[in-house]
């Protein structure tokens, strides 16, 4: 009796250029949209044959168009031919994010990450039952057990102060693997509409079956002329047929912010708009309104998400495998609502991250009066805080707690200030005790 | 704990509505399992015009439907009405009665025995620009097509604005014998219960189907193939 191996059609077959299987069903090859903790969002990240509507209503930011860059650029590192169909295409090309040549992306991360604070934050005290805590986090990191066979090349690594350099982009439109598209044509009875689909139809005629990418960065826009909402959603119904007759392409759309505001088109316009197109969200910035600036100091806005992709199954792989909505199975919290999202722009890169309240005025935050030895402490350390120059506080031998406040007090003027033989007055400073989830999982709240 | 055999009869239109954050696909494929599975005179016309087919085979296969079998033998027929040439350039005055044609055309070219045609979405085709009338009058055809030759029709409709039905919901709502209404939780999304399906009936003497209130609706969870359902107040987090 001889025995035959079982080879799998998986392992023989060659993955396409930036792509890997869903974690939900094999059927579905997914790609990245260039933000990691997006990705998760969208349950590892977006479906060829699937598209992606990015909604953002405020006028007087760019977040949208900034993900559909990233969108661009992520398709030109990793090799997949991308499309851009604008009337300004090249120059929008031209603006995308890039890759740091020499120095590895997380350690660059974690830097920016850190603000300089991981330091200080070391020598805090903690309580021996919180000690063995992990850190909290409110993203997923490039490494997340998710995200663990990621590699490189799904969704590289890209920072917001680099730009794509102009070689790479003259030499990626010499292969054809950068196609600029204009919005040509009249704009009777929606005509532009259907032209602009024939000209993408014709692009995907190719017989070349590697992943395109589709970005409509602004459709819509003045260039698009005089458009009417049954146009757009006759465009993203012809866009889906699209992609669903042409498997190994997806695409990006954005619509002008006039546009992306519910209602343009009638009662329920952004549904209609959901419903048309595989995946959908909101990035609604807080531009416009300086109260949510204010009372949301680390994030820049909230992200709606209206839709989400699942080609091949009910569920979207998103509610299963998404640990920044926490609504997953394997949450600690299983049943629990969907975790409220925003996002923050950095100075080097795009987070989709949990909406929290700053440690400051939390919910979670329980203030109690020092300990004797804690004022003990307070005391021992004052006399060297207060030598100290202001601009350059030691802060060595005090408790985080402490010098915050030590520090007010030298910055008073000279007029108040105590000679020095005089006794310091003990500081009634209160100790901020930040609670944090006891659970595995710190994005069900 | 939905009658599904009971809900779709002959000649009669079971309208099924769904919102943005609770779809009804999964009602759409538990439609057909139950009237395909273990019959062998069973047919079905799925009138897509999501064009969605690989989706339906994928999902019909985890419920030990071979689509593509069934589609040879002639059981089931797949109508894909996106890629029709007149709706490439829909206008107000374009008649849609072609989608009206190519079912009959299939009902009648299908072996005999108990039809079930499948109308996956109503409302995109007005979205796009169809007149309200046209589309009014595709669902009224559709419907007296249907009863005329015995066959079972569901329509699904996506109702945007719940507060304020429009006016192609309250044409079918007065056309249905049944409505499925698939609606999300209140709270929010949640990781255990997916949404609820309330059951409205318009025979309430002698129907052996009975009336699920929107105040007792079942609700359910989504698998990746299947759905789940439980009383309210039942479900896993709750017990």
């Amino acid at each position: 009796m001889s025995f035959k191996r079982r080879t799998t059609a998986k392992s023989t077959s060659n993955p396409l250029q930036g792509t890997r299987a869903s974690p939900s069903s094999p059927a579905t090859t997914i790609t990245s949209s260039g933000v990691p903790s997006l990705d998760d969002i969208l349950g590892g990240g977006l479906p060829l044959s699937c598209s992606l509507l990015v909604l953002a209503p405020d006028e007087h930011s760019a977040y949208g168009e900034l993900v559909h860059k990233y969108f661009i650029a992520q398709g030109i590192a990793c090799g997949q031919k991308v499309c851009v169909v604008d009337d300004h295409a090249e120059l929008f090309v031209s603006e995308c994010m890039w890759m740091p040549s020499a120095v590895p992306a997380t350690v660059a991360y974690a830097e920016e990450d850190g603000d300089g604070q991981d330091d200080a934050d070391a020598k805090v005290k903690i309580a021996w039952r919180y000690e063995q805590m992990k850190k909290f986090q409110t993203t997923v990191p490039s490494n997340h057990a998710f995200l663990s066979r990621v590699t490189d090349e799904f969704c590289r690594t890209f920072d917001l102060t680099y730009r794509i350099p102009g070689h790479v982009i003259s030499e990626i439109i010499k292969s054809s693997r950068l196609v600029l598209l204009d919005i040509q044509g009249s704009d009777t009875n929606g005509s532009l509409i259907t032209q602009t689909i024939s000209r993408i139809v014709e692009l995907l005629a190719d017989p070349d079956s590697s992943p395109v990418r589709i970005c409509i960065p602004s459709l819509g826009s003045p260039s698009w002329g005089d458009l009417r909402p049954q146009d757009i959603l006759l465009f993203f119904h012809l866009l889906r047929n699209l992609l669903r007759n042409h498997p190994h392409a997806c695409a990006a759309v954005g619509l002008p912010p006039h546009i992306s505001v519910d209602g343009w088109g009638g009662p329920g316009w952004t549904q209609k708009l959901s419903w048309l197109s595989d995946a959908s969200i909101t990035l609604a910035g807080f531009t416009a309104d300086p109260s949510l600036s204010s009372l949301f100091p680390s994030h820049h806005g909230l992200v709606q998400i209206h839709a989400l992709p699942a080609p091949h199954t009910l569920l979207s792989p998103s509610d299963k495998f998404s640990a920044l909505r926490g609504i997953s199975a394997a949450s600690a919290s299983t049943g629990g609502g969907e975790n409220n999202l925003a996002f923050k722009c950095m100075r080097k890169r795009l987070v989709f991250e949990t909406l929290h309240l700053d440690v400051e005025g939390g919910v979670g935050e329980r203030r109690t009066t020092p300990a004797a030895n804690a004022i003990a402490i307070d005391e021992s350390a004052w006399p060297s805080e207060k030598t100290s120059s202001p601009g350059n506080p030691t802060r060595k031998q005090a408790a985080a707690a402490a010098v915050v406040v030590e520090l007010e007090e030298t910055a008073r003027p000279p007029a108040v200030a105590e000679p020095e033989t005089a006794t310091p007055k003990p500081v009634k400073t209160r100790k901020k005790v930040a609670f944090r989830s006891d659970r595995p999982d710190l994005y069900d709240f | 704990m939905l009658p599904f055999d009971a809900l779709s009869k002959p000649g009669s239109l079971l309208l099924v509505t769904d919102e943005l954050a609770s779809p009804a696909d999964f009602l759409l494929h538990q439609l057909l399992a139950a009237h395909v599975k273990g019959r062998s005179d069973a047919n079905c016309i799925i009138v897509s015009v999501s064009g969605d087919w690989v989706r339906w085979k994928a999902v019909a296969s985890r419920s030990g439907i071979n689509m593509a079998q069934k589609l040879e033998d002639k059981s089931i027929a797949f109508l894909d009405v996106s890629l029709e040439p007149g709706l490439q350039t829909p206008l107000a005055s374009t008649s849609l009665r072609y989608i009206l044609q190519a079912i009959q055309t299939t009902v009648e070219a299908m072996r005999e025995g108990n039809t079930l045609v499948i109308v996956d979405d109503l409302a995109t085709l007005e979205w796009m620009g169809y007149s309200f009338l046209e589309v009014n009058r595709l669902s009224r055809a559709l419907v007296s097509c249907c009863g005329k030759t015995n066959v079972a029709l569901v329509i699904r409709h996506h109702v945007v604005v719940p507060e304020e039905p429009d006016a192609i919901l309250r044409t079918l709502l007065q056309l249905c014998v049944h409505h499925l209404e698939v609606r999300p939780l209140s709270s929010g999304k949640s990781g255990a219960v997916s949404g609820e399906v309330a059951l409205h009936t318009r025979n309430t003497l002698d129907s052996p189907v009975r009336q699920i209130p929107r105040s007792h609706a079942i609700q359910y969870r989504l698998t990746e193939y299947h759905a789940v359902y439980f009383e309210r107040g039942t479900g896993s987090m709750v017990l």
